[in-house]
Formats: structure tokens, sequence, C-alpha cells
């Protein structure tokens, strides 16, 4: 690898990776295997301080709750919530199935992205089951 | 070995000691109280301890933000089911949080699609030096793992071309604009995006090549 000459000419397929790639470093959802790489990279070089208000999330307030919403939050999934009013708080992860009219089984970014958003989702609803909403 | 794990242990003992008896007391009472079911105590000390251990154990390991927010939150699903497992071992919560976060983060990489600065079995094998090692309070477990990440890093650079690494270095690690970076190198931006390209593949292969070694 030490043995390359990195100023060599491009190739015609460098010259079009080289743009995918100035485009993706952009592009703060892309999941261009370099960039990832990269990120991770910078990541573990200068990591990130976690924001004050998702360190927040597990601090007194919500660990004070977690016992009694947990009961709550465990009975209302048995019995149902009483009148609906308490599921307003939650978010809902759908699936996306219904929008196509063919089913999808190739990996796409956009897919990801769902993915992606509705990992948030769950993570959101376990902060709210945790008494942080 | 155990030569030279004893005058070592040995001297964190000593700093511990000297640096931080009144915070271990109170952590003492702390962890006390959360195995007597108080969750309030069992919040401060997630609380004291969740943003270390994102900074310093889950980010660099899973290399991205979402990642480590979700692992972080999955760290605090098990040590409020597992708390009553913790047993005091003069060293304060840290070093079982930080196990159990490991564990957690070793379940994200297998999942993981990306190749990432870590790998599984590098977690995996962290693990095992856990349970051997003698544990370490939070700050000198940080600056472990902290200067762990950076090496990691240069390790991987290392194995790079010069001008590869220092492409890598410049645009991604010191996180310099495309322009300035290519000014710095001399030549023109198209030429940096290609030079760019063939950094980050070359670190991508060499990175493939040491998980197969």
């Amino acid at each position: 690898m030490k043995g390359d000459d990195p100023d060599r000419l491009p190739t015609a397929e460098e010259l079009v990776a080289a743009e995918r790639l100035r485009v993706a470093f952009e592009d703060p959802w892309t999941e261009l295997e370099d960039v990832v790489l990269a990120r991770a990279l910078r990541l573990a070089w200068a990591p990130t301080g976690l924001e004050r208000s998702v360190a927040l999330r597990f601090g007194r307030r919500r660990m004070v709750a977690v016992a009694a919403l947990a009961a709550v939050v465990g009975l209302a999934l048995v019995t149902g919530f009483p009148g609906g009013g308490s599921v307003r708080q939650w978010r809902t992860s759908r699936s996306t199935e219904p929008l196509f009219e063919e089913k999808v089984v190739m990996r796409s970014d956009r897919i990801d992205r769902i993915a992606w958003a509705r990992g948030a989702d769950l993570r959101e609803n376990r902060f709210t089951r945790w008494g942080v909403r | 070995m155990v030569l030279d794990v004893l005058p070592w242990s040995f001297a964190v003992s000593a700093r511990l000691a000297r640096v931080a008896p009144k915070d271990l007391d109170d952590e003492l009472r702390l962890v006390e109280a959360a195995h007597a079911g108080d969750r309030r105590a069992l919040g401060e000390l997630c609380q004291r301890y969740g943003p270390t251990l994102y900074r310093s154990v889950l980010l660099p390991r899973l290399g991205s933000e979402a990642a480590a927010k979700d692992a972080l939150s999955e760290t605090y699903v098990r040590v409020v089911a597992k708390i009553q497992l913790f047993h005091w071992q003069g060293v304060g919560f840290y070093p079982w949080l930080r196990t159990v976060a490991l564990r957690v983060a070793l379940d994200a990489l297998r999942a993981r699609k990306h190749l990432l600065l870590w790998s599984a079995d590098d977690v995996a094998r962290e693990l095992d030096r856990a349970s051997t090692e003698t544990p370490l309070d939070v700050r000198l477990s940080e600056a472990r793992d902290r200067a762990k990440a950076r090496q990691r890093v240069e390790e991987a650079l290392a194995t790079l071309h010069p001008r590869y690494a220092r492409v890598i270095r410049l645009r991604v690690l010191e996180d310099r604009p495309r322009d300035e970076v290519a000014a710095m190198l001399e030549v023109s931006t198209s030429t940096f995006d290609v030079l760019l390209h063939r950094s980050l593949a070359a670190l991508r292969k060499s990175l493939e090549a040491r998980g197969k070694s």
C-alpha cells in the first residue's frame, strides 16, 4: 500500500468515485462506506460530547419516576390506555410496507434512513417510558 | 505477568486513596441505596458517568453519534436490570458500568454492516482484559480509553503512504475545509478529491487486511 504513487493520473472510475465521495462528505445521511469510516475515524480522534439535554434525560427526575411509570406503562400495555389520552405522547413506528406496491427487498439508503428514524423513535419511547417525557 | 501488574495496581490504589476517598464514600452510599431499590441513587450514578461513557467508550468504538446514543440507552436498560449483580470492589461504579457498555458495544458491532476502526473481535478482547485487569477509577480509565482511541487512529494511518496519511489527517481528523487542504497540498481541489478517495480506499483496505490477519 505504501508502494502506491498517490499522484498518479486518475482513471475515469476514480474520477467518478472521487466526485461521489465529495458529494457524500456534505451529506449527513450518507451511508457511503468511505465517509462512514472517515466519520468514525474523526470521532475516535476527537469524540464529541453527549449533549447536556440528552445527559440530563438520565437524571434524577427520570429515575425517580422509572418504577412508577414502568408499572403504569406495563399496566396500560396490558389493559389499554384509558380514553386513549396517554397514547398521544408516544411516537408511532409504522411499517412502510403499505406505501409500496411491490415488496422492497433491496437495501437502499432510503430504507436505511427510515430504519434510523424508527430507531430514534424507539429510543425516544424508551425515554418516555423512563419518565423523561 | 502477575509481578508486572502488582506494582502498577499498588500505584493505582495509592492514587485512588490520594485523590478520591470522599467521592468513593459518596459513591458507595449511592450504590448501597441503588441496591436497596432507590432509583434516584441509580439515576445519579448513571448521570455522573453517562457522558464519559459515551465520549470515551461508546463513540470511538461505534463510530457514529446515533449508534453511540442507542448504545448508551441500552447500557442504562441493562444497568437498571442488573444492578443487583454489581459488587463493590473499592474502585467505584465506573469500571462495572464500562464493562456493561463494552458488552453493548460488542453486540452493536456484531450487527454493523460497515467497516469501523474497532471490530467486534477487538471489543471482545477488551472485555476479556477488563475481566482480568485491575479496575481503574473513572479518570484513569477515561484517559486510557482516549489515548487508546488516538493510538488506534495513529496505527491505522501508519500503515498508509505518508501522503495519504497527511490527507486524512488534514481533512478528516483536523476537519479542515477542502479548499484549504488542497492549497496546503499544492494541488487543485479536483486533484485533492481524487487523493482523498485514494486515501480512504487505502485505509479501508488496510483495516480489512488487519481484520483478516
